[in-house]
């Protein structure tokens, strides 16, 4: 079988027999003394419970050292593997080649963090080992810590791909973060399952009641294996293949049916699911809308381009081109408008689901008028910190605005800046309309001037 | 070979390619010339399939480049104004992968030795890139554009930070690739080195081809000539003027200098009329026109777009 070229590039380069040696040997010595340790202390820690204390300690250790060496370091590298291309001038000869997307994704993934999985599996087995004589599951584990750090690498790889489109200066600093913030989401997921508390911790999922393990396992599988898939289609769009948008359409739908099953349970009926997976789906698709918006902002052509395919009748290149904040709008449109006949036909549910269903389309029209806001912003001749003037301007909009007619005793019509959206949704929507008009008409005005070639 | 039509592209507020189109003929060396910013590298990256364009389509070997970029790759080879190498990799490592990551079936030792060979590599495979002068990882990168014999290659300033020496070598390859049966388009600021080995200029301004001529027919059916006299004629103007081959006289003291359409055999009949209408030629030679010549009367004849 011929191996990926990609991959084995970066054997090469990351694999080298001393590296292989010398973190073979490290962390052989550190499990040693850590094994090792309980005994010469001596006292108390001899026999039987000296070996499970040895364990327990060389369990804890292993595992910290899998976090650090696999997901940590792993993260990093994976982030640096695209990162690297680009400041060596190396990426337009890569994309030159004929490797294919997913080739090319697993050529980098597994290739660059090579080293760190080399070291990981290691730690692993050290766990597997240690926990061998335990009533627990420890395969359950292993196959937790896997996934946790394919996911880690795999976001890190696609926020580097993403970051190089929106600084110029390429710095490594997001891998860290970006790993800081899964290491806390894994946390709050392993604590929120209560996979700490004991062997016997639970979760209702749609009321059916499943081990918090077994659950645990099949959830960062499935995230695993989307954060792989969510880097290929990446991959796909670096490599400038055209692809329809339809998967991070698939992946909101994912996400609010996965997460909806947490908070609700099927005996209450179908309309009542529908209501909470309507509402995580529309929470979900909003916040998609402004992350996936500061991704591709700054491509401000993309307008000009579906324009011109819409002008030839090139639907397919069309929809190929439509930016991921626009496909995010379009699904939060549709859960919005789930969600209102939901709250208008159905109102015997969660007060939070009711106000969530009610207070949708106004919602939906300002996250648009936001939207538009920064749109005008980076249309600007030479856009400075388009970002933060749209912050500023928001927050004139919904806080200072209002708040400045409060304290000058019209309140009132503080509802003109802000729309009172859960109280009035029907006047909110038609003042975030006329929102919207206003700045359509000024952001039209500024493509044309800076945007359209002269 | 190329087929590239009505391709527009544009950065925010600048269209840098305006509905261009223009055909490359298989086994021709095409230089592209332009002023900066007149969008040669935009131009070529298209071609590669790099950026998409706003409209038009680009045909390499029959295949759509927009919609098959991957494909198309394993018939181009690419040298970008700057490129990058691995560094801790060997040449022979580098050759190796680029063969594979670009399709070539069965990479064996024999075709990273001819592909060194070409570029007088042989006897530094084993040597790490980053160890390398300028030059050779000049070298280096056109051998990884190269090596799984693409049938098109695109060099974006090939010869810039190059000595002599090396442009001298890298004109011999380039005639040997275009000899082998290989297409080329090359873009550079050095136009007197693009002499040496282009068939062809594309002359691109303001993202609009305002030139696209053959350069050895130049050479062969069109030339311009220089014919000198023992003395001064005032009559060889007017003569030279009513010459049905003959456009753009420009006298110099007893000689003439002008634009002739024919073969040697035509050359050799207009001395005979010459000396058969009593002037009295020294000598009729073909006055080089190069390519900075030819390159800056289009830039001025043509008006800007």
């Amino acid at each position: 079988m011929k191996l990926n070229p990609e991959f084995r590039r970066n054997l090469w380069i990351e694999l080298s027999p001393h590296r292989v040696i010398l973190l073979g040997g490290f962390l052989g010595t550190l499990f040693i003394m850590v094994w090792q340790a309980p005994a010469s202390i001596g006292g108390n820690f001899m026999g039987e419970r000296a070996n499970l204390f040895s364990s327990t300690v060389l369990a804890t250790a292993s595992m910290l050292m899998f976090i650090l060496i696999s997901i940590v370091w792993g993260g990093y590298q994976a982030g640096e593997s695209i990162l690297d291309e680009l400041r060596s001038r190396t990426w337009d000869s890569q994309k030159m080649s004929a490797l294919g997307p997913w080739q090319m994704t697993w050529g980098k993934l597994f290739g660059a963090t090579i080293l760190s999985w080399y070291g990981g599996l290691i730690c692993l087995f050290v766990y597997l080992f240690s926990r061998a004589h335990t009533d627990s599951f420890p395969f359950g584990i292993g196959i937790i810590c896997i996934a946790m750090a394919v996911i880690v690498q795999s976001v890190n790889l696609i926020v580097a791909l993403v970051s190089t489109r929106l600084v110029k200066q390429i710095k490594g600093a997001h891998g860290l973060l970006t790993t800081v913030v899964s290491l806390a989401g894994i946390w709050y997921i392993y604590k929120g399952f209560g996979i700490g508390d004991g062997d016997n911790a639970s979760v209702f999922w749609y009321g059916q009641r499943t081990q918090a393990l077994d659950f645990l396992v099949i959830s960062v599988t499935s995230l695993a294996a989307w954060s792989l898939f969510g880097l290929y289609r990446m991959m796909c769009i670096e490599l400038k293949l055209a692809t329809v948008p339809w998967a991070w359409a698939a992946f909101a739908f994912y996400l609010a049916f996965y997460i909806g099953g947490t908070l609700t349970d099927v005996g209450d009926g179908i309309l009542a699911v529908l209501s909470v997976v309507g509402a995580v789906g529309f929470s979900i698709s909003i916040t998609a809308s402004y992350l996936t918006l500061l991704i591709d902002f700054q491509d401000r052509l993309v307008l000009r381009r579906i324009r011109s395919y819409i002008g030839m009748g090139q639907w397919k290149r069309m929809f190929q081109e439509l930016p991921l904040w626009c496909v995010s709008l379009a699904i939060a449109a549709a859960f919005s408008l789930l969600c209102y006949l939901l709250a208008r036909h159905f109102p015997n549910v969660d007060t939070t689901v009711r106000n969530v269903g009610a207070s949708a389309i106004p919602v939906w029209l300002l996250t648009s008028r936001n939207i538009l806001i920064l749109l005008f912003f980076s249309y600007d001749a030479k856009p400075n910190k388009p970002i933060l003037m749209t912050l500023i301007y928001v927050l004139l909009l919904d806080l200072l605005i209002p708040g400045l007619l409060n304290i000058s005793g019209f309140g009132t019509i503080s509802w003109v800046a802000s729309p009172p959206v859960m109280e009035k949704p029907l006047l909110s929507a038609v003042i975030a309309i006329i929102h919207i008009l206003i700045i359509s008409c000024l952001c039209w005005q500024r493509y044309q001037r800076n945007v359209m070639p002269h | 070979m190329i087929e590239v039509s009505h391709l527009t592209f544009e950065y925010t507020g600048l269209r840098a390619l305006g509905d261009v189109s223009f055909t490359i003929d298989t086994g021709s060396i095409t230089a592209l010339v332009g002023p900066n910013g007149a969008g040669k590298s935009t131009l070529m990256r298209c071609i590669c399939g790099l950026e998409r364009p706003l409209a038009g389509s680009i045909k390499v070997n029959g295949i759509d480049v927009i919609e098959e970029p991957r494909r198309s790759h394993e018939h181009i080879g690419y040298l970008p104004d700057f490129f990058g190498l691995y560094n801790s990799l060997r040449i022979a490592q580098c050759f190796q992968y680029t063969a594979e990551a670009n399709g070539v079936a069965k990479v064996d030792p024999d075709l990273i030795t001819k592909t060194a060979n070409r570029l007088n590599l042989s006897n530094r495979l084993q040597q790490p890139v980053g160890q390398l002068s300028r030059g050779l990882r000049q070298r280096v990168a056109i051998g990884q554009a190269i090596i799984h014999d693409p049938s098109v290659l695109i060099l974006d300033e090939p010869a810039a930070g190059l000595d002599p020496e090396a442009r001298f070598a890298l004109a011999d390859l380039f005639k040997s690739l275009q000899a082998a049966g290989m297409t080329l388009f090359v873009s550079s600021h050095i136009l007197a080195e693009l002499e040496t080995y282009a068939t062809e200029m594309l002359v691109i301004r303001q993202g609009q081809i305002i030139d696209h001529r053959q350069l050895a027919q130049t050479v062969t059916e069109q030339r311009r000539l220089r014919v000198a006299l023992s003395q001064p004629d005032i009559r060889l103007r007017t003569w030279l003027e009513n010459h049905a081959s003959i456009s753009a006289v420009k006298i110099e003291g007893n000689s003439a200098i002008f634009d002739f359409r024919g073969n040697d055999d035509a050359q050799h009949q207009l001395l005979k009329q010459l000396v058969t209408d009593d002037f009295t030629p020294t000598r009729l030679t073909i006055e080089k026109t190069d390519l900075q010549q030819s390159y800056l009367a289009t830039m001025k004849d043509t008006p800007t777009p």
